[in-house]
């Protein structure tokens, strides 16, 4: 199925691309999908403790499994303001 | 009323202010944020801020939504910038009415803290020989 990943601030700088489309096996996490970024652009993604995670503009944790279409997003924490 | 921007142009902070607020308001407070000039003692030259921007415009909606409802409040504005923002210029406005002073401080607190700690914008240090996202520091 095919799932928009997003990147943004440091964790885009680290991966490489700001917006790129993967090809993942069905009920694929979150967190799976983090580790095939990691396969492809940098194992250091993986071991970010403090990576944050979104799926269609919403706060997600690791788990959350993805559906076709999906947009996850993976950013490090926030500091606007 | 409830006002959710971000916007890559300066914000216009008194035309903010004086648009905010009712007739039946004794209180209009703001809030604004602003490049510090260094940065445990290294010179910022000014600030790159990034957002994702679909997402963080529902973060700050939902901010303003649960200030509303959790204080008598009129109105809530909450502007952030994106792009380059120089030293003395707002990266974010937030203003809220009130009858009463001490219902609009309390809100502004609320909000400016829970911005700070979940809509999706990022602030980059650009010193004269380099540059850092703040985040990499947490």
């Amino acid at each position: 199925m095919k799932i928009k990943i997003k990147a943004f601030a440091s964790v885009k700088d680290l991966c490489g691309f700001s917006e790129r489309e993967f090809d993942l096996p069905e009920r694929t996490t979150a967190g799976d999908a983090v580790r095939r970024v990691a396969q492809e652009c940098g194992e250091i993604i993986a071991g970010l403790d403090s990576l944050l995670l979104a799926v269609n503009e919403e706060y997600c944790r690791g788990d959350r499994v993805l559906a076709e279409n999906d947009v996850l997003a993976l950013f490090p924490p926030v500091s606007g303001g | 009323m409830k006002t959710i921007r971000l916007q890559n142009d300066p914000i216009e902070c008194a035309a903010a202010l004086a648009a905010t607020g009712t007739v039946e308001d004794g209180a209009v407070l703001s809030f604004t944020g602003t490049p510090r000039r260094d940065s445990a003692g290294r010179p910022v030259e000014h600030l790159f801020y990034e957002a994702y921007e679909g997402m963080a415009l529902k973060e700050m909606d939902k901010i303003a939504d649960e200030a509303l409802a959790a204080w008598p409040i009129t109105d809530c504005l909450i502007i952030h910038r994106t792009g380059r923002v120089d030293p003395g210029q707002a990266s974010i406005l937030i203003v809220v009415s009130a009858r009463h002073r001490d219902e609009g401080f309390a809100a502004l607190r609320f909000i400016i803290d829970t911005v700070k700690k979940t809509v999706p914008i990022w602030k980059k240090e650009v010193y004269i020989d380099g540059s850092e996202w703040v985040s990499d520091r947490v």
